[in-house]
Parts: structure tokens; sequence; C-alpha cells
């Protein structure tokens, strides 16, 4: 086991020094800088700005600059919002982004695996039809139809929960529904799959000829092998969820970072879109390795063939 | 007194999308308390759905079934899914065909030993564990307590086939099911594994129903045999009448099927079925002697691996073999599995790089050959799989897998080849009508034809067969035995056959190597393979051919 993580790990950083290079020359190379685009600033003010942020230098010192920042942990401060650095606006941001994530990621792998088990053990059946339906209509319907038609009838009509804000339990449950719903269908269709596949081996026919229980058979014998395509989908699952609150944050007016991310990018604040990039992009590629080392863990073929390789 | 188990009238249908099969048609068999029955016939008579019926394992939702099922006083048929779970793996037990398949690869072996234990005794942690380190030292296991610990990848077949025997004996069922136990393993290992089952039946006194294709196996382990022709049992009898005064047509032509290490080489083996004589050919006597031109020279080969964490243990899987083919021999090679017999094979064709050697093709030396280079040789070597299942593209018709080496090889013009195809096809006495067919409309024996017709289409100068009749049933095992006998004669092939049974490379082979730990310990005339042998392992293989003959084994 090891050997692998320490791989992964010197991976990494160079993942992400990739990511960091590629972001840095491509929000320079879109038309406009971070003071062109208001109103027109008299020349001088926008030069003396320039200057400020240290836009004057030429490409590669900026670049040498902004690595070096990074290096001592400074993403320096933001070029829009006044008198705010970038590590600011994250710490004010990240965390309302990241409980609904953890949130919409728990409720998608709760629901969707229940729904996939439950489908394969009743294959074929009305059960498994209704369930199978449901994650098509799950997988199709965006976020932002299931979003308004969620408010709509459990805010609106029936006064149940808040429509929208942030800041206690009961506001979190219809944006983490809404964000988990395509997710949890995905996870629902994998684990069914995946179930059936298991219990057509013959390992499972085994453990019936040993008089076990259809419960124990399931949980013991099936479970870990059907739930193996479900892992090989968390990395990217959470990557995207994270990534893809954004339509969510804004229907449900959360503060979170998805919205400082895409506005980052629009207002072309360079330093924001650097510090959001690369807490997503360290946030993917940690999801990602964990995803592979779980996958090791639950089978003992993939890490004994990690071993020797 | 009642048997143990009493089957009387069963009848097993399936119901498939297009009309229902009958597997099992009016089948009565007891069984009584201690004694060993086997059930023989060919695959898909109906043999295993008799096991699965009596375990209560058939798909409910698929078939009916009626008749009468009595175990131990109790009447099967009508209890409940609950009780007769409680049954299973308790009073029964049963062991399947494939060992790798049927251990969870999830789950640690101690682990899957000790399940029936917590499932039917009040026995729990660590006197479960203790119990299962107990099992698998009984079942042969040397270092027990470690292996507990390991997952069923890390163990060889015969191994988890073992510790499938210990999970099944956990519980000391009064009957224990076999289903083909011992097919996937190879001759040593069968024998191991048949013996640790007769000793633990007479240890445990308890039954065995035994089913198997091969009637050689029965011999040595059984005291009476049901033979079973298309779902029906046609003869039963001890094992001593059935082998010495078969009654039934099909029973007889069993017993001939099976190539034999006693008696005379015979030139076909008998084959059951309609193809029962074959077709009289003019022979071709004078080619049956080799000439001495040598084709394949090999000298000093070794083929070594590393492996093991962090590569510090090597494994000579060729170890300094030496040997020179001559045109239009035919080459055994015996060996168990791991003895180094494919990885040879593989070196051969250049599928791996030898770490020390040469090996010569007539004048042309193998060695650092660049793709197209090997793509010549290829057209020149050729291999017959043992799988015929796994090795046949699913998606491609008969006739576009015989044909896709002549088109790789341009062996003949685009036009040509529906008619070489067809060609190839009749030399493997396969209808060339079948040429529109995908893989899974044909049976295992008809699979390996086209396997064969595939090998030969771009006419090689050396056939290689790895194992090809291993995964066969016995008497579709006689059939492609004498295809092959009848193609060498025919087309003056020169062949290495590779297998684990002695047996069977003494029907085809000319000159026989016996392969041991990456070496080739001994060489055998075929004619005299009994007499000459001398060497210890050489010994080890011929004893464990299984003989269908119970005399030998009841003296």
């Amino acid at each position: 086991m090891m050997p692998r993580i320490f791989r992964r790990l010197l991976y990494a950083p160079i993942v992400l020094l990739l990511l960091v290079t590629m972001t840095f020359f491509l929000v320079r190379l879109a038309p406009g800088g971070p003071f062109s685009n208001e109103r027109d600033l008299p020349e001088e003010v926008e030069s003396a700005l320039n200057a400020r942020f240290g836009l004057d230098q030429p490409l590669h010192i900026q670049y040498m600059r902004m690595v070096g920042g990074l290096l001592r942990g400074d993403l320096g401060p933001s070029m829009k919002h006044r008198d705010r650095t970038v590590k600011d606006i994250i710490s004010d941001h990240l965390p309302p982004s990241l409980l609904l994530g953890t949130t919409a990621i728990l409720l998608a792998l709760w629901v969707g695996i229940t729904i996939g088990i439950i489908s394969a053990l009743r294959a074929n059946t009305l059960i498994d039809y209704l369930g199978m339906g449901a994650t098509v209509i799950g997988i199709s319907l965006p976020a932002f139809v299931f979003g308004p038609l969620l408010q709509l009838i459990f805010s609106m009509k029936l006064g149940w929960l808040p429509v929208a804000g942030y800041g206690n339990a009961s506001q979190l449950i219809l944006p983490a529904v809404t964000l988990s719903l395509p997710f949890a269908a995905r996870f629902a269709r994998l684990m069914r799959a995946g179930m059936l596949e298991i219990l057509s081996e013959d390992f499972i026919r085994t453990a019936h000829a040993k008089g076990l229980s259809e419960f124990t058979i399931v949980t013991r014998h099936a479970l870990r092998g059907a739930i193996l395509p479900v892992i090989s989908f968390l990395g990217p699952a959470i990557a995207a969820i994270t990534t893809g609150s954004l339509i969510v944050e804004k229907i449900f007016n959360i503060p979170g970072l998805g919205r400082e991310f895409v506005e980052s990018a629009l207002n072309r604040d360079y330093t924001l879109v650097m510090g959001t990039t690369l807490v997503y992009g360290t946030f993917i590629v940690l999801c990602n390795m964990l995803a592979d080392l779980s996958y090791a863990a639950l089978d003992p073929r993939v890490r004994d063939a990690e071993e020797v390789a | 007194m009642t048997p143990l188990l009493n089957i009387e009238a069963l009848n097993v249908r399936y119901h498939g999308v297009r009309g229902h099969t009958d597997a099992v048609r009016d089948v009565s068999l007891q069984i009584g308390a201690g004694e060993s029955v086997a059930i023989v016939g060919e695959s898909g008579c109906g043999k295993t759905s008799i096991a699965l019926a009596l375990m209560g394992l058939l798909p409910p939702k698929q078939i009916t079934m009626n008749g009468i099922i009595h175990f131990n006083n109790q009447d099967l048929l009508s209890m409940t899914t609950k009780e007769i779970r409680r049954i299973r793996g308790r009073d029964m037990a049963m062991i399947f065909q494939d060992p790798m398949t049927s251990l969870n690869p999830y789950l640690r072996i101690g682990m899957q030993i000790a399940e029936p234990l917590w499932t039917h005794t009040p026995m729990r942690h660590a006197a479960a564990r203790k119990e299962a380190i107990q099992l698998l030292d009984s079942v042969g296991f040397d270092n027990s307590i470690r292996d507990t610990q390991t997952y069923p990848h890390q163990l060889s077949g015969g191994m988890c086939q073992r510790a499938m025997i210990a999970s099944a004996l956990a519980c000391a069922p009064k009957l224990l099911i076999a289903d083909e136990p011992t097919t996937a393993l190879d001759v040593i290992t069968q024998d191991q594994v048949l013996s640790l089952i007769r000793t633990k039946q007479s240890e445990h006194g308890m039954a065995l129903l035994l089913i198997t294709h091969d009637l050689g196996i029965v011999a040595q382990t059984c005291e009476r045999v049901a033979v079973m022709y298309q779902g029906q049992i046609v003869e039963t009898g001890t094992t001593k009448t059935i082998y010495e005064n078969p009654q039934h047509d099909y029973t007889r032509a069993l017993l001939d099927a099976v190539p034999r290490l006693d008696g005379p080489r015979v030139h076909h083996l008998r084959t059951v079925g309609k193809e029962t004589t074959p077709k009289q050919r003019e022979e071709k006597k004078q080619s049956i002697q080799s000439t001495q031109r040598v084709v394949l020279d090999i000298k000093n080969l070794s083929v070594h691996f590393r492996s093991g964490r962090r590569h510090m243990r090597t494994v000579k899987a060729v170890d300094h073999v030496s040997f020179a083919l001559n045109e239009q021999e035919v080459l055994g090679l015996v060996g168990q599995s791991g003895s180094g017999k494919s990885t040879l094979i593989r070196a051969l064709l250049q599928l791996e790089t030898p770490t020390t050697g040469e090996v010569f093709l007539k004048d042309w030396k193998l060695k650092n050959l660049t793709q197209r280079e090997r793509h010549k040789l290829w057209q020149q070597m050729q291999m017959v799989f043992q799988d015929p299942y796994g090795s046949l593209n699913a998606r491609l018709t008969a006739g576009r897998i015989i044909a896709e080496p002549l088109k790789n090889f341009s062996v003949v013009p685009r036009r040509q080849t529906r008619a070489r195809v067809e060609e190839l096809m009749a030399l493997v006495q396969l209808d060339p009508a079948w040429q529109n067919r995908y893989p899974h409309e044909f049976s295992g024996g008809q699979r390996q034809r086209i396997g064969i017709a595939r090998a030969l289409a771009c006419n090689p100068h050396i056939l290689f067969c790895d194992e090809p009749v291993s995964a066969l049933d016995v008497s579709i095992q006689a059939e492609v035995l004498n295809l092959l006998r009848d193609l060498k004669e025919q087309l003056n092939l020169t062949i290495i056959f590779v297998s684990h049974d002695l047996a069977v490379v003494r029907h085809v082979a000319d000159r026989v190597a016996v392969m041991h730990r990456g070496k080739i310990v001994e060489w055998l005339d075929a004619d005299r393979i009994v007499a000459s042998a001398s060497h210890p392992y050489t010994q080890q293989l011929m004893k464990a051919v299984p003989i269908p003959d119970p005399k030998r084994y009841h003296a």
C-alpha cells in the first residue's frame, strides 16, 4: 500500500503546477484585464492600478512572482474586491460550498446505493422498473428545473422548508437534494449493474450452498465487489458536485465558492481565478486519489497487482 | 433401513425464452449413509441439475420440478427456503468445478472457511478461527495460521480446491456433493484432491455424490455408478459391473473414449455419438516415421522472471532447455501446471524474451526480431489454444475467424478466401455450411475444431497445441485427439503438443518430453512410455493418471 500512496503524492504537486501554469496563461490570453472593462478609467489611474498589482511587469516575471507567492501560501490580494485578499474570500465562501457538497454526496451515495441494490435484487420486476425509470428522470432533469420545482412545492405550497438562504440545517435540505439528484441516479445505475454482475458469479452460488441468508450474501459476499464501479465514479463525481454547485448556489442564494469562481473569471480577477482554481484542483486531485486508494483497499487483487508493478 | 438420500422420479424442466428444456427426466437414485456414488455423463446431460436440485440451488422462477427428494428422513421439495438453508452447508455440502471462481476473491480464506460455522453452529470469533485453522491443517495446508489470512488469488487452483473442501467439511456434513471437483486441475493435483476427498469421506463416514464426465476418476473413488445420458440415467450398478460388463452402448463408448496409459496404443479412440466410425482414409503409412530434418533447434533456452515483493525472487520458468524438433514429428510436452510448458512455448513464439539461449527455425536465428519479422515467423508457427470458449471472438462468425489469418498473412488471393475457408472446415470435419454461425452456436469440441482450422489456415510449419483438450469432456476429447492424429498424417504436420495428461500425450505424440520446474527431466518414446519411464517425477505423473479399472484400486 505505502509505495502507491507515495507515488500518488509525488504526482499531485506536478499536476497542480501544470494546472496553475495553464490557468495563468489562459486567463491572460482572454481579452481585457481586471481594470479595463468597467467605465473608462483615466489613463494614469489604470496604469497606476496595473503597477500596484504588478501587471506592468513582463509576463515571465509575473509568473515567477505568482508561483513564488503560492509556494509561500500567499494567494495575493483580490483585484476586484477592494481591500480583500483571495485567502479571505476563499475562507468566507468555501465552507458553505463544502458543507453543501458533502451533504449532497453523502445523500447521493445513500439514496443511489439503496435504490441500486433493491433494483438488482428485484431485477425485472415493477420495483426495478420504477427505480430505473426514476434514475432516467434524475439524470436528465437539470438543477435549474428541479430546484425551483422543489421550492415551489415544499416552500411555497406546503411551507415546510425555507425557500432559500444559508445559515441553518433546514435551509440546507432543498439545495442538497437538488444537487445530489443526478449523482444519486448515476450511483443507482452503477450499483445495480455491479450487483447484478456479482450476483451471477460462481462464488455467490458457493455462498448459497453454505446455507447463508440472503442478507449475509448481499452484504458480506456481494457488496464489496458490486460497489467498485460506484467507487470508480466517486472521484469524478465529487469533483463535479463541488464545481457544479454554482447553479444550485445561485438558485438557493447560498454564499458559496462556485459563484465567486465564475464571477472572478468574468471579472478577470486574475488572483481570485488562480485561488479558486487551485482550491478546486487540489480537491479534485485528492478525491481521485482517495477513490483509487479505496478501490485498492476493497479489491485484494488490485492491491497485489500494485505491489508487483 | 431407509437410505440417506432417496430421489424418485425427479424431473427438472428449464423454461427459456424459446420453449423449455427437460434437463432431468425421471431420475431415481439412492445413496446410503457413508456410500460413495458417481453420476457420470458428458456436459449438458443434466448431472449438475440433479446436484443443484438437491441443494435447492436451482433458480425457482426458471424451472419446474417434480418427483421426490428425501434426505435424512426429510422431504426436501416441500421445504421452505428457510428450512433448506439450515440443511445446506450443515448436513449437505457441495464443492464446485472451478475452485478459483467459486471462492470469493474479496474475502480471506480463513473467513470463508469459518463461515458455515458461524451460520450453523454457535461457534464464534476465536473458536471459529481456531477451527478454521484446524480445517486447513486437515486438508493439507502447511502453514494454516498464515494461510487463513490469504486471498484466493494468492493460492494455486489445487490449494483453492482444498480450501473449498475444508469449508464444505466445516460442519461435518452427512453428504458431500462434488461437482467435477478436479476438472480444472492438472493430473497430479487431481490425484491429490481426489485422495483427500476419499480420506475425508472415510474419516467422517459421510456419503459422497461425485459428478463427473471422467470415468477414470470414478473407478478409484466410488462404489456405485449411475451413467447419465440426455437427462436420463441409462445404467446404474456397482463400479465393478459397470466397468467390466457395461450394458448400455453409451457406457461402453464412454469407457472406450478415455485415453489409457495401460493397454495397447490405439490408433483411433472410440468416440461417442454419431461420428463413431471415422471416415476410412487412404492412410499415408510412409509418413508416420518422421524425417530427420531438424525444423526447430533450441539451445540452452532459459526464461527467468522476477517476482515477489520488490522483485527479490527469481523464478526460473524455463531453465536451460535444449532440444531439436524434427520435421513431421509430434513432440509431447508433459508437466503439471507451473512446470514452465506454456512459458517455453511463448518463448519459442517470441512472445517472451529468453534470458539465455538461442532458437533456430531451420537456418533462421530467432533473436531480437522486428515486428515485421515476427509477423513472418507467426505465419510459420501457429497455435491452438486451451480454452475453446475464451479464445474465439464471440462477435465473429466461424467463417470470419478462419478467414482472418488468410487475410492477415495474404495466404491466398482474396477471391479464393471463401473456397479456402470451406476447404479448411471440411478438413477439420465441420460442415462448411456452418460458416455463418457464431461460436456460441457450436459445442466445445466443434469450437476447438474451428480453432484448429484457424491455426492451419496459413499453412504453418509448426503447430503448437497448448492443452487443446483439457477443457473438453472425455467423449469430445477423443474426437479432437483423433482429428489431430488424422491431420498429422494427412498434412505431415510438425506439432508440439502440450498437456498435463500423459495418457493424452501418449495418444498423439511420437516423442515425449517431461518437464518439471522449468527443466526437461526425461525423454520418452511414446510407444514405450510405461516401460521406459525412470525419473521419479515421471513415475509420479504416471501414477496420477486415473485408470478406468476398479480392479486396480479395490484389489
